[in-house]
């Protein structure tokens, strides 16, 4: 960050966020940072889980079932057409909503967590001064 | 009647100058330029992003793909969508919240490296100008189609409106105008296929052609006079004749054969002699008739054929004979595969260009049989014999490669923060999943109504071409008119991207970072402009050079180096707080020059510059490189990292803070004011 040039237009902002991170001690960072990246991860990592299921196993399946992937299902379509041409679009859409819905949750608690520490931080700093 | 196209392309060109300058009304600031000054909100901006990301590949190469290749391109819309889903679960949220506008500010930014800014500043534009020059070739070459304009005046007119936009308005003038064209591409996608499938009949039905009849494959339903190139168009001057039917076909102009070989490839041992014969068509009907309902490996008595090979000349109201021949080994035994004898067709190039007659009720050559095209592995994926191989590789590709465009990337910063950045994302899904979902039913209805166009392999062509066989011409020529802007718009929206994106490589990072750091605002906001109209140049002169390449080859590159050098240095920069940058720029170089080096090797390969005894399993490992490329570059960035581990940036755990922490805690900082 040293190498950046003082922005023309400071927001007054910015200034503000540098401070913010200064009130956290390296350990409040760290633990800070251990609970944002593990929940969000576990999350991430969980739905692409699913994903990585549908669309690895596709093929997997097209090749030791093709009985079963080439048979007809409703509307003249195969099953495995049916899946990837037609029904990937709105699971991946499921899929994304719920990850979605899901980030969102963990964000506001995040939020909620993060900013009661650097209260407590800036308090303990303020009395420290 | 076939002014109609031209209008609406016209229509769609003036749109597109138009909101170009309303928008750009409002575009004041540098911020403006860069990042549309982040205050685009979501709808817009994953119109905008959508509209962006659909370029000529997609909007016409998808559906022609699918309509050539069947199911095995159906991961092609699969892979291009599906890239976003990680974006949105791994990229999106962690790189807007680092507040970084261009990959390579977050390279400098992440590893805290001057240096690591210049090497990611060059694969901007590698990757940048790799992929503008499709989007040129696109438009020169459908302009030249479907409007008869020469090659370069597509590109002139998309080159010069979109540097015009660019160089106006930057990112913000731009952004309404991307929006508006994902509608429209939506709309020009969508639209003329209900009208279609409501005068050819159901989806399901036209897929269910392939399943019921597995053993045929598609016929002219009257007789055809097809226009082929020349040698100097390679490889569309081949006619590849089906392996169902001997085939005969005349040659109202003459033709010359460059070169004559089998349908199948022969293994070694097989015997290689080519079928092939020139008659006269004066002969009766009857004996023609005779020999098209001859058995495979007898001779013709009553005709006097001649054998044809490389160098023969046709006489205009000659005929080419192809019977069909059963494949021999080396000892004269007919080769056997599921207990049935193997048999092949001839399959011949020409050398110049000519127009080819095929007879009502032929096989049309160049395309696979139903159940190769509705069934998976087929001529796509199965062309090196290692289909699973292939069809893994080209997924991680197309996921990793979406997932690292530096010009799809720039587009997140222009969201507020970094939760309007996932839920752009979610929208970007669900608009693209919008429109991929018609590409198949083109492909599909293609095949089953306008298979001619497999002939002279124009199935890229089929958005266009399909809806003028209506009987209506008049609706025909209105629909291949949207189809026509709806291609337009693609071009123009994509470059648009494309320029801002190179535009802003060079105004921020080289000469805001590197060049001038204590540049004023009013002095990047010029050097935009002027990067804009010198990019804009070297684009359009690029888009000239690029007539004889290849735009799926030109593509694959770009998508090669995206997965196997961004899409590692974003993932595991986000996500591991260990990367150090030897780690980072190790990784992204070999990753990225590696897998480039692999096609262009297999480039060389299949054109015959370079002449080796390649094992079909590393063919298609150099083809398809991903699958080695992404893990490969991974495993160096993580072990020269650990090697490496003393040059951790030492406010690491502050870094990965602003990654990933909500903003609302007030640990993020934008790069651009």
């Amino acid at each position: 960050m040293a190498d950046m040039p003082p922005p023309p237009q400071t927001t007054g902002q910015a200034g503000h966020h540098e401070t913010v991170a200064e009130h956290l001690s390296h350990e409040q960072q760290e633990k800070l940072l251990h609970s944002v990246m593990n929940r969000q991860a576990a999350l991430s990592v969980r739905v692409s889980l699913v994903f990585l299921a549908i669309i690895f196993g596709l093929p997997l399946v097209n090749w030791l079932l093709p009985d079963v992937a080439n048979a007809l299902a409703p509307g003249g379509f195969t099953w495995t057409w049916l899946l990837l041409a037609i029904l990937f679009y709105p699971i991946t859409t499921v899929l994304s909503a719920y990850f979605i819905r899901a980030s969102d949750r963990i964000e506001t608690e995040l939020a909620q967590e993060g900013k009661a520490m650097v209260q407590a931080a800036q308090q303990e700093s303020g009395r420290g001064a | 009647m076939d002014f109609i196209p031209v209008f609406f392309v016209f229509l769609m060109t003036v749109a597109t100058i138009g909101l170009g300058i309303y928008a750009t009304r409002a575009a004041k600031t540098a911020s403006d330029f860069f990042v549309a000054g982040r205050s685009v909100s979501v709808f817009w901006n994953a119109s905008a992003i959508s509209g962006e990301y659909l370029s000529a590949a997609s909007f016409l190469g998808v559906a022609g793909l699918i309509m050539k290749h069947g199911y095995d391109a159906l991961w092609y819309p699969v892979g291009y969508a599906a890239g976003y889903l990680f974006l949105l679960l791994f990229i999106a949220g962690p790189l807007r919240r680092f507040g970084a506008y261009t990959i390579p500010d977050f390279a400098e930014g992440r590893f805290d490296s001057p240096t690591f800014r210049k090497v990611a500043v060059i694969f901007v534009l590698c990757i940048g100008f790799f992929y503008t020059m499709p989007q040129m070739k696109g438009a020169g070459l459908t302009m030249n189609q479907i409007l008869g304009w020469p090659y370069w005046a597509g590109i002139a007119v998309v080159g010069a409106v979109i540097t015009f936009n660019v160089a106006l308005g930057g990112m913000k003038g731009i952004t309404f105008v991307q929006a508006f064209q994902y509608w429209a591409k939506a709309f020009a996608i969508s639209l003329p296929v209900f009208v279609l499938l409501s005068v050819f009949g159901g989806y399901g039905g036209k897929v269910k052609q392939n399943v019921d009849a597995p053993a045929d494959a598609p016929k002219f339903g009257t007789t055809t006079t097809l226009a082929f190139p020349g040698k100097d168009k390679a490889p569309a001057n081949a006619i590849a004749f089906s392996a169902l039917k001997p085939s005969l076909v005349e040659f109202p102009k003459g033709a010359t054969i460059d070169k004559v070989g089998l349908v199948r490839k022969s293994l070694p041992g097989e015997d290689t002699s080519v079928p092939l014969y020139v008659l006269s068509l004066t002969d009766s009907a009857a004996e023609l008739q005779q020999l098209m309902e001859m058995p495979p490996l007898s001779s013709a008595d009553s005709l006097e054929l001649v054998n044809a090979g490389a160098g023969t000349a046709i006489q205009p109201g000659n005929g080419l004979f192809a019977p069909l021949r059963y494949v021999t080994d080396s000892d004269g035994r007919p080769v056997e595969q599921n207990g049935k004898p193997v048999v092949t067709a001839s399959k011949i190039e020409l050398g110049s260009a000519t127009d080819v007659t095929f007879r009502e009720g032929s096989y049309i050559p160049n395309t696979q049989t139903n159940e190769k095209w509705v069934k998976p592995y087929g001529t796509l994926t199965a062309k090196h014999g290692y289909p699973m191989l292939y069809t893994y590789s080209l997924i991680i590709a197309l996921v990793c490669g979406t997932a690292g465009l530096p010009h799809i990337l720039v587009r997140f910063y222009t969201n507020p923060d970094g939760r309007a950045a996932k839920r752009t994302t979610f929208w970007v899904m669900v608009l693209l999943g919008a429109f991929y979902v018609f590409t198949p039913i083109w492909g599909t209805l293609g095949r089953a109504d306008l298979p001619s166009l497999y002939a002279n392999g124009k199935t890229d062509a089929v958005l266009i071409a399909l809806p003028k066989v209506l009987e209506n011409q008049l609706l025909g020529q209105i629909l291949a008119g949207i189809t026509s802007a709806g291609a337009f718009a693609a071009f123009m929206s994509t470059f648009s991207g494309l320029l801002v994106s190179m535009s802003g490589a060079f105004a921020h990072d080289i000469y805001g970072k590197m060049l001038r750091p204590n540049a004023t605002q009013a002095q990047r906001l010029n050097a935009f402009k002027v990067a804009a109209v010198v990019c804009g140049v070297i684009s359009m002169g690029l888009g000239l050079l690029a007539e004889s390449f290849d735009i799926t080859m030109l593509v694959g590159w770009a998508f090669a180096i995206a997965a196997a050098s961004y899409f590692p240095l974003l993932l595991l920069g986000a996500w591991w707080r260990g990367l150090t940058r030897y780690g980072a720029a190790a990784g992204m170089l070999l990753g990225g020059l590696l897998s480039l080096g692999a096609i262009i090797v297999f480039m060389m390969l299949n054109s015959g510059v370079l002449v080796a005894d390649v094992p079909p399993v590393v063919r298609a490992l150099l083809e398809q490189p991903a699958i080695w490329g992404v893990p490969l570059s991974i495993g160096i960035m993580v072990v020269v990292s650990l090697a490496t581990r003393q040059h951790v940036p030492k406010d690491a755990t502050l870094k990965m803070l602003r990654l990933h922490a909500p903003e609302e805690i007030g640990l993020s900082k934008d790069y651009v004011e």
